[in-house]
């Protein structure tokens, strides 16, 4: 199986595995983690979009035809904030089945308090830094699969 | 008058008759009919009325009626005064420091409006006594009067705890006498400000430091709170740190010129209780002598009869709560109490708070440290080897049991070494850097070049800036 990617993690599979387990919309302004995220997610069998800011994310759900399942999303980035990110989200029917998972430097408390934990759409936290593991098994749970990434 | 008068009268014209040229004891002995020895006392008590002094010429003295300079200008109707001497006396009166003239016995010939306002007129008094309330001047005027110096600069304090600078030159009298003229400003708030200063810039080093050194949160508090109360001078204050888990408030610190009772840390426990409920800053001020506070803090709960009473034990003024807060957690309060008739300005309280977010930034440090030490502590002593490498394979850390699995005795002979010197498949690195994650059973190589299976799960650690680490966790107990 082969397929390609720009090393911004912008540009969409050229050729897909024959099933996807889900696809993921991965949001981070730092183009390692976006590209080695991306990447890892591909490895495990999703399909990704990258977006490298709340602009591009927004732009690219409004776009796109079919809805990711799971967005994946840094909240400290410059741009559009995460709030009003999620306000469009949650203001859009098309997306209300889409689970959200935060990837951030910041602490789940002062998520908290500035009320981004509040959506009911939000699954899950991850603080960085963080391990793969821990990323895929988030993704997996919001997707409510099984893991199959441990065995060879 | 003294019974003396006359004698100092009769002495006075004597020197004034012989002329400008000075008097020596002998002549001024004939005219006023006086032995030498007794004169000799006169005139040593006019001079040190400041009325007359001398001149050394060889081993003789002359004596000469003083004639101090800028003094008769003063004394002096504004009729009487030329127009030079007006102009002159006026500045030298509306200056913005202190002009005083001293005779060398140091009395005080003339000190202007800036020192009068702040000693009284104390012309005729002796100047250490009037600005030290002592006996012996205390400053280096002394060596202008030996004619060590020519000119002295210091900076005293003086008898009410002012803080005076003191630039001090002689000057040559018509007389050909000499006094001493010293230009004195009062430095006491720039000195204060400076302090202020200097102690709020130590204040942040330390804070800096403290957070950076890994003090304890013990060591951050007492260290915060001494230099505090160097900038802001209070009488009581604390910090009390907050334990969620447990909801519980314990001091780390505490200083207080009275000693702490157990009442007065049941009065510290209810307000930092409240300043953590409330998020926010609040202040308890006693007003008028009735022992009853008023909360400013815009909520009024009744203060309690324990907080009442402490006010009124410790004759305290102000109680300040602040809360240690940072953007995700209270860590607890500072508190800060003063006396009776002191209150903080704006300016201390704007400092309070922007400590208080700094002192709230070191605990949230010092915390995550401690938590993470913690942390370590267990991989340290876990029974499974763990591993951590850099994404390209090369070991950064490696636990005792995995070293006692693969034969090693340190861990600075593990660390910089490849991937290729502990295991034997070199792909699985790969694999991993794909796929984030792996998890099997893997042929791994000691130290001797032996080789056993072992069962590995490896995962990225991707950090704020993209991978960061590969961490391995062996299960050991399988072989």
């Amino acid at each position: 199986m082969v397929w390609y990617r720009k090393e911004t993690g912008e540009e969409e599979v050229t050729t897909a595995p024959a099933s996807w387990r889900a696809t993921v919309m991965v949001v981070d302004d730092e183009p390692d983690v976006l590209l080695s995220v991306t990447q890892i997610l591909d490895a495990n069998n999703y399909r990704t979009i990258g977006a490298r800011d709340g602009y591009e994310c927004l732009m690219k759900l409004r776009e796109r035809g079919d809805v990711p399942d799971v967005l994946l999303l840094d909240i400290m980035m410059p741009g559009l904030s995460t709030k009003d990110l999620l306000n469009y989200i949650e203001s859009d029917n098309r997306l209300s089945n889409m689970k959200i998972i935060f990837l951030t430097a910041i602490h789940s408390q002062e998520a908290e308090e500035i009320g981004l934990l509040n959506s009911r759409q939000v699954v899950d936290f991850i603080e960085k830094p963080f391990t793969v593991r821990r990323m895929l098994e988030a993704v997996e749970k919001a997707i409510g699969k099984e893991s199959d990434s441990e065995s060879e | 008058m003294r019974a003396e008068e006359g004698i100092f009268t009769r002495i006075i014209e004597a020197i004034q008759d012989i002329g400008d040229i000075g008097a020596t004891v002998d002549e001024i002995s004939k005219r006023v009919s006086l032995e030498r020895h007794t004169l000799s006392k006169y005139l040593n008590q006019l001079r040190a009325d400041g009325r007359i002094s001398y001149k050394q010429i060889g081993r003789a003295k002359v004596w000469f009626v003083s004639k101090a300079p800028l003094q008769h200008i003063f004394r002096l109707s504004e009729d009487e005064k030329t127009y030079t001497e007006k102009i002159f006396s006026r500045i030298l009166s509306d200056m913005p420091e202190g002009i005083l003239i001293l005779d060398f016995d140091y009395n005080i010939l003339f000190m202007n409006r800036y020192l009068v306002a702040l000693y009284g007129d104390c012309v005729g008094d002796k100047f250490h006594y009037v600005f030290f309330g002592s006996r012996n001047d205390p400053t280096e005027i002394k060596e202008l009067i030996d004619g060590r110096v020519e000119e002295v600069e210091t900076r005293v304090e003086d008898v009410r705890g002012r803080i005076l600078d003191i630039k001090a030159r002689p000057v040559e009298n018509p007389d050909g006498s000499s006094s001493i003229i010293a230009i004195i400003r009062d430095v006491t708030e720039r000195v204060k400000n400076e302090e202020r200063i200097r102690n709020l810039s130590e204040l942040h080093r330390l804070l800096g430091e403290a957070v950076n050194r890994s003090y304890t949160i013990d060591q951050l508090c007492s260290t915060i709170l001494r230099n505090l109360r160097d900038v802001i001078g209070f009488d009581m204050g604390d910090i009390l740190i907050y334990d969620p888990v447990e909801d519980a408030l314990a001091s780390y610190s505490s200083y207080s010129s009275h000693g702490v009772s157990e009442e007065v840390k049941e009065c510290e426990r209810i307000l930092a209780r409240e300043a953590i409920r409330r998020k926010k800053a609040f202040t308890f001020t006693r007003f008028h002598d009735s022992g009853r506070g008023i909360d400013e803090g815009g909520e009024r709960p009744e203060p309690g009869e324990i907080v009442t009473r402490m006010v009124e034990g410790y004759e305290l003024q102000e109680l300040h709560a602040i809360p240690l807060k940072t953007k995700g957690a209270i860590h607890g309060a500072l508190l800060i109490f003063t006396r009776r008739g002191r209150k903080l300005s704006e300016g201390d309280m704007d400092l309070l708070e922007g400590i208080s977010e700094s002192i709230a930034g070191g605990i949230a440090k010092i915390k995550a440290e401690e938590e993470w030490r913690l942390r370590a502590n267990v991989i340290e002593i876990s029974a499974h080897p763990i591993f951590m490498t850099s994404p390209s394979g090369k070991f950064t850390y490696a636990n005792p049991a995995f070293l006692r699995v693969w034969g090693y005795e340190a861990e600075e002979e593990v660390v910089g070494r490849p991937w290729s010197d502990f295991w034997v498949n070199d792909d699985v690195l790969g694999v991993i850097r794909e796929r984030g994650s792996w998890r099997g059973s893997l042929v791994a190589k000691r130290r001797d070049n032996s080789e056993f299976t072992i069962p590995l799960f490896a995962s990225l650690i991707i950090g704020k800036k993209g991978p960061l680490q590969l961490v391995g966790i062996v299960n050991s107990g399988i072989r």
